[in-house]
C-alpha cells in the first residue's frame, strides 16, 4: 500500500508539474503587458526595457517557470496589482466559499441522486425508472447558471426567502448548492442506477438471499457495496467538478470565490491572478482525484491487493 | 433418532415459466416428487432442462416477474408460496440451504469469508457477532480450511476453495433440506472428487436431505439414493438408484448413458444423442423428446407422454411402453 | 483475402447502417430530437428572411422597451426595445454554429491523438494519453477560461477554447475503441498484405470504431452549446450586439426583479436545443449497440 501510495504521489507530482506548466505556458502569451500595467501607458521605451529586465520578463519561458514554482514551493504565486495583495493571500482568502459550495452541492446531489439511482434500479423498467431517466434528461440540458438566475427569480425575488446574491449569513448557500447540486445530481443518479443495475445481478446476492438476508439488507449491505465503487468516482469528479466548474453559478449568486476570481482578474487582465489560481485548482483537483483513488481501497478488497503488490 | 421416512420436501405439480415480451419461456412444467430425510435425489439431465430453476423454486427465489410459478412446495409440511415474504428470510438458510454453481461468482467479494459465513448465525441464531465469527471459525475447520482464514477475502482463495467456504455458508444452521447445484461443475477434477467426498462426509453426519443437481452420471452414482431425469422441463423417468442405472426405461436416459465413454470397452462406439434440446419458448405438442428419439413412433409426436409407474419405485413418462414387451435397448436381456 | 474481407465488411456496414436507422426511427425520443434539431437549423438558415438583422435585431426602439409577453411579442421586449423572440431565434445562428465548430475541433484533433495512441501503443500511446489527462486536469471552464484570455473575446476564440477542452473526452475514446478494434483478425490479415498504417487506421480501424464516435459528437454538441452560452453569460463568449442565449441571459440578470421573463426564454431555448441533441445521441447509441439498451 505504501510503495503504490509513493508511486502515485511521484506521479502526482509529474501531473502537477505539467499541469502548472501548460496553464503557465498558456497564460504566458496572453495579452496584457504587466510591465506596461505598472509603468502606464506613457513610459518610454527605454524605462519599459529597463523595468521589464528588472522584472525578469526578458528571460526564457523555461527558467521564468522554474523561478515561478520555486517561489510556489515558498506560498508565492506573485502579486495581484487589481487588488493589490499577493496572489496566494488572495486565492486562500476565496477558496473557503468554493469549497463550501462545492461541499453542500455534493451534500445536496448525493441526498438526491443516491436514493433516486438505487430505486430506480431496483424497479428497472417501472414507470418510476422512466420518471428518472426523463429528469436525467432534462438535467443534463438544463444549463446551471439559468437553473440559479430561475431559483433566484422563485425563491429570493418572489417568496423572499433567501438573499439573491453574496455571502453574508449561511443560508445564502443553499441556492448556489442546489444549483451546482442539481447539475451533478442527473449525471451521480445515472452512474447509480446503472453501477446498481449491474450489481443486482450477481450470484452472490442470490446466495446472500438463500442464505435468508432480509432483501432490505441485501440491497443496502450486500448489494450496495459493491455498487460504491463508480458511485465514489462520479462523486469525487463531481466535488472537483464544482471546485472549478462553478464559476459561472459563483458569477450568477455574486459568490466570493474562486470562480468569480477569476473571471473578474481575466477582465482586467490580471494575469498573475488568473495563472495561480487555475494552478492552484488544478492541483487541488488532482489531489482530491488522487483522494479518491485511495479510497477504492476501503471500499474493495480486490483493489486493495492491487496496490499492495 | 428422527423416524426415516419424515418427508422433507414434498413438490406437486411445480411449473415455472418465464414471461418475456416475446414469448414465455417453460422452464419447468408440472413435475412433482418427494423426498425423505436423510435420502439423497439425483436431478439429471442437460444445460437448460429447468433444473436449477427447480432448485430456485423450492427456495422460492425465482425472480418474480418475470417468473411465474405455480403449484405446491411443501417444505417440512408448510407450503412455503403460502408463508408470508417476510418469514421466507427465516425458512431460507435455516430450513433450506443452496450451494451454487459456479463458486467464483457466488461469494461477495468486499465480505470477508468469515463475515459471510457469520451472518447465517446472526440471521437465524441470533448471535452476536463475536459468537457468529466464532462459530464461523468452526464451520471453516468443518470444511477443511484453516480457522486463520476467517478475515481473508473470496479474492484470496482458490476455486475449490471457495466452493468449501460456500458449503460451510449452506451447512452453516444445519438445514433440513440441501440442494447443490452442480457444486462442482466449475471445478478441477482432483479438486471436484475432494469437495464431493467432503459433501458426502458431511451429509452423513447428519439426517439432512438433499437434492444433487448435475449432468454427471459417475456423481448421481457416487452418493444418489434416488434419480429424476429431466428433459425440457419435465421428469421423465424418475427410481431409485438402482432403477434408473441397471433397469433404464426411458430412451432419453438411455442416451445420456451411450454419451459417456465406457473405459472398459474403448472399441464401443460413442452414440450421443443427436440434436438438440427443443427451444422452452416453442415445445413440441407431443413428447419433447419425439425428435431426437430413436424409437420415436407417429403417436410420440402427438401425443404427451404422463408418468407411469412400472414398479413400485420406478416411473417413466413414455408411451411406448403401453406396448407389451417395449424395452431400450440398454436393458434388453436384463 | 482481402477482397473477401472487404465485401464481408461493407455487406455487414451496410445492412448494419440500415438496422441502425430502422431501431433509430422507432425511437421516440430520437426521432422528436431529430425533427427539434432540423428545425432550429432551418430556423438558423432562414433568420435573415423572418427577420432583417439592422432593423429588428440590433436597432433599438426605445418607446417598446419591457413589454412583457403579448400576442405581438410572444417573448415579450428587452430594455432597448428589441423583440425577445427575434433574437432569440436569431441567437441560433450563434449557439448552433458555436457548437458545431467547437465538437468538430474537439473531433478532428481528438480523433487524430486517440486513434495514434490506440493504434501505435507504447511510447506514442503514452505521451498522448498522460498529455490528455494532464489536460483533463485543468477543469474545463477554465481551461476555455485560460484559452479565451489568450485568444481575446471573440467568437471565433469561444468556439476552438470550448472546442479544445473536449478534445480530452474524444481521444480516450477514440483510443478506447480503436484499441478493442486493434486486436481483431481483419486488422491482422490487412497487415499481412501490407498497408501502410496510416491505411490501416484511416479505412479500417477508424471505420469500425465509428458508432461510440457518432454517439459521442451528438452528445457533445449539447454540452458544447451550454459551454459556449455560460462564457457568454460571463462576457467572454459571443459579444453583443450579436444575440447569443447566454448574452441574452446575462442581460435579463440585472433587470430580473421586474422582468423575469427576459430570462425565462433564452434558458428554454438552450434547453430544448441540448435535449433535442441528448434524446438524438442517445437514441443513436441505444440503436448502434442494443447491447447497451436498458
Amino acid at each position: 500500500m505504501y510503495r503504490y501510495v509513493v508511486k502515485r504521489l511521484l506521479m502526482l507530482l509529474l501531473v502537477i508539474l505539467g499541469v502548472s506548466f501548460l496553464i503557465y505556458a498558456i497564460m504566458d502569451l496572453a495579452p496584457g503587458d504587466p510591465v506596461w500595467q505598472i509603468l502606464g501607458e506613457d513610459a518610454t521605451q527605454e524605462e519599459y526595457e529597463a523595468m521589464r529586465a528588472e522584472l525578469g520578463f526578458d528571460r526564457p519561458l523555461i527558467i521564468r517557470y522554474g523561478d515561478y514554482m520555486w517561489g510556489l514551493l515558498h506560498g508565492d504565486l506573485g502579486y495581484s496589482y487589481k487588488y493589490s495583495m499577493d496572489v496566494m493571500e488572495l486565492y486562500l482568502s476565496r477558496l473557503p466559499a468554493t469549497l463550501l459550495l462545492a461541499l453542500s452541492a455534493t451534500i445536496v446531489s448525493t441526498l438526491i441522486s443516491l436514493p433516486l439511482g438505487i430505486y430506480a434500479a431496483l424497479r428497472q423498467g417501472s414507470w418510476q425508472d422512466n420518471v428518472t431517466a426523463e429528469f436525467s434528461v432534462l438535467g443534463l440540458a438544463t444549463p446551471n447558471f439559468w437553473v440559479g438566475l430561475m431559483l433566484i427569480i422563485i425563491f429570493s425575488l418572489h417568496l423572499g426567502w433567501f438573499h439573491s446574491g453574496g455571502f453574508t449569513s449561511w443560508q445564502d448557500v443553499i441556492l448556489p448548492a442546489i444549483t451546482v447540486g442539481t447539475g451533478h445530481t442527473a449525471l451521480t443518479t445515472r452512474t447509480t442506477r446503472s453501477s446498481m443495475i449491474d450489481v443486482i445481478r450477481q450470484d452472490y446476492l442470490m446466495l446472500a438471499r438463500a442464505k435468508g438476508v432480509s432483501e432490505k439488507k441485501v440491497i443496502r449491505r450486500h448489494a450496495l457495496k459493491n455498487a460504491l465503487i463508480p458511485i465514489i468516482t462520479a462523486t469525487g469528479i463531481q466535488f472537483t467538478g464544482s471546485l472549478g466548474g462553478s464559476v459561472i453559478t459563483e458569477s450568477v449568486f455574486s459568490w466570493p470565490g474562486v470562480g468569480r476570481l477569476v473571471v473578474d482578474a481575466i477582465k482586467s487582465q490580471d494575469i498573475d491572478t488568473v495563472t495561480g489560481s487555475i494552478i492552484m485548482t488544478a492541483m487541488i483537483t488532482s489531489i482530491i482525484l488522487l483522494i479518491v483513488d485511495l479510497l477504492y481501497a476501503f471500499v474493495d478488497p480486490r483493489i486493495k491487493a492491487q496496490y499492495n503488490k | 433418532m428422527e423416524n426415516k421416512q419424515d418427508t422433507v420436501l414434498q413438490i406437486e405439480h411445480l411449473t415455472v415459466c418465464y414471461e418475456t415480451e416475446d414469448a414465455t419461456v417453460q422452464a419447468v412444467n408440472d413435475i412433482s416428487f418427494t423426498l425423505q430425510a436423510g435420502k439423497t435425489l439425483g436431478l439429471v439431465g442437460e444445460t437448460g432442462a429447468g433444473k436449477t430453476t427447480t432448485a430456485l423454486s423450492v427456495l422460492r427465489l425465482v425472480p418474480e416477474p418475470p417468473g411465474n410459478v405455480s403449484g405446491r412446495v411443501l417444505l417440512n409440511g408448510r407450503d412455503i408460496y403460502q408463508v408470508k415474504k417476510s418469514d421466507l428470510d427465516q425458512i431460507r438458510g435455516k430450513e433450506v440451504s443452496m450451494i451454487f454453481q459456479d463458486p467464483m461468482t457466488v461469494l461477495n467479494p468486499v465480505f470477508t469469508v468469515g463475515k459471510q459465513i457469520a451472518e447465517c448465525f446472526e440471521i437465524h441464531e441470533h448471535c452476536s457477532k463475536h459468537e457468529a465469527m466464532e462459530k464461523a471459525a468452526q464451520m471453516l475447520k468443518l470444511v477443511g480450511i484453516s480457522p486463520e482464514r476467517l478475515h481473508e477475502y473470496p479474492h484470496q482463495f482458490s476455486g475449490g476453495m471457495k466452493q468449501r467456504v460456500v458449503i460451510a455458508i449452506a451447512l452453516a444452521c444445519n438445514p433440513s433440506l440441501l440442494i447443490a447445484d452442480e457444486p462442482t461443475t466449475a471445478l478441477d477434477v482432483t479438486i471436484q472428487a475432494q469437495v464431493l467426498q467432503l459433501m458426502r462426509q458431511l451429509k452423513e453426519k447428519s439426517q439432512m436431505a438433499m437434492i444433487m443437481i448435475t449432468h454427471d452420471l459417475g456423481i448421481v452414482a457416487e452418493i444418489c439414493d434416488q434419480v429424476a431425469v429431466m428433459y425440457a422441463g419435465r421428469i421423465v423417468e424418475m427410481g431409485t438408484l438402482e432403477d434408473v442405472f441397471r433397469r433404464t426405461k426411458h430412451p432419453y436416459t438411455e442416451g445420456l448413458f451411450h454419451s459417456i465413454p465406457n473405459i472398459f470397452n474403448r472399441q464401443e462406439e460413442l452414440k450421443p444423442i443427436p440434436g438438440r434440446m427443443p427451444n422452452p419458448t416453442d415445445l413440441p405438442p407431443g413428447c419433447a423428446f419425439a425428435p431426437r428419439c430413436a424409437y420415436a413412433v407417429e403417436q410420440c409426436r402427438k401425443q404427451l407422454p404422463t408418468l407411469q409407474p412400472c414398479s413400485e419405485s420406478h416411473r417413466v413418462a413414455c408411451i411406448r411402453y403401453a406396448e407389451p414387451g417395449f424395452r431400450v435397448e440398454r436393458s434388453r436381456g436384463v | 483475402m482481402d477482397t473477401e474481407v472487404s465485401i464481408q465488411e461493407k455487406y455487414h456496414r451496410r445492412s448494419a447502417s440500415s438496422e441502425v436507422w430502422h431501431r433509430l426511427k422507432k425511437n421516440k425520443g430520437a426521432v422528436v430530437g431529430g425533427i427539434i434539431i432540423l428545425l432550429l437549423i432551418f430556423l438558423a438558415l432562414f433568420a435573415d428572411v423572418l427577420y432583417d438583422y439592422e432593423t429588428d435585431i440590433v436597432a433599438q426602439n426605445l418607446e417598446q422597451r419591457f413589454i412583457a409577453p403579448c400576442w405581438e411579442h410572444p417573448f415579450g421586449t428587452d430594455n432597448f426595445g428589441r423583440d425577445l423572440l427575434a433574437r432569440v431565434i436569431y441567437g441560433t445562428r450563434a449557439s448552433l454554429p458555436v457548437g458545431f465548430v467547437a465538437v468538430l475541433v474537439a473531433l478532428v484533433l481528438g480523433l487524430l491523438l486517440g486513434a495514434f495512441a490506440g493504434y501505435f501503443g507504447g511510447v506514442v500511446e503514452n505521451v498522448i494519453m498522460r498529455a490528455m489527462d494532464i489536460f483533463g486536469t485543468v477543469p474545463d471552464v477554465l481551461m476555455a477560461i485560460a484559452l479565451i484570455a489568450v485568444m481575446g473575446t471573440s467568437t471565433m476564440s469561444l468556439m476552438i477554447a470550448v472546442g479544445l477542452t473536449s478534445v480530452p473526452s474524444f481521444a480516450r475514446i477514440t483510443r478506447a475503441t480503436v484499441l478493442s478494434v486493434r486486436g481483431q483478425e481483419f486488422i491482422e490479415s490487412a497487415r499481412a498484405i501490407g498497408l501502410s498504417s496510416w491505411d490501416i487506421i484511416f479505412q479500417h480501424v477508424v471505420p469500425n470504431c465509428l458508432s461510440p464516435i457518432i454517439v459521442q459528437t451528438t452528445l457533445r454538441m449539447g454540452s458544447a452549446i451550454i459551454s459556449a452560452s455560460a462564457l457568454s453569460y460571463l462576457g467572454l463568449g459571443v459579444t453583443p450586439p450579436m444575440p447569443e442565449w447566454g448574452s441574452l441571459l446575462s442581460a435579463g440578470r440585472g433587470l430580473m426583479r421586474d422582468y423575469s421573463y427576459m430570462t425565462l426564454f433564452p434558458g428554454l431555448a438552450i434547453m430544448i436545443t441540448v435535449i433535442a441533441f441528448n434524446l438524438l445521441g442517445d437514441g443513436l447509441r441505444d440503436a448502434m449497440d442494443p447491447k447497451l439498451k436498458k
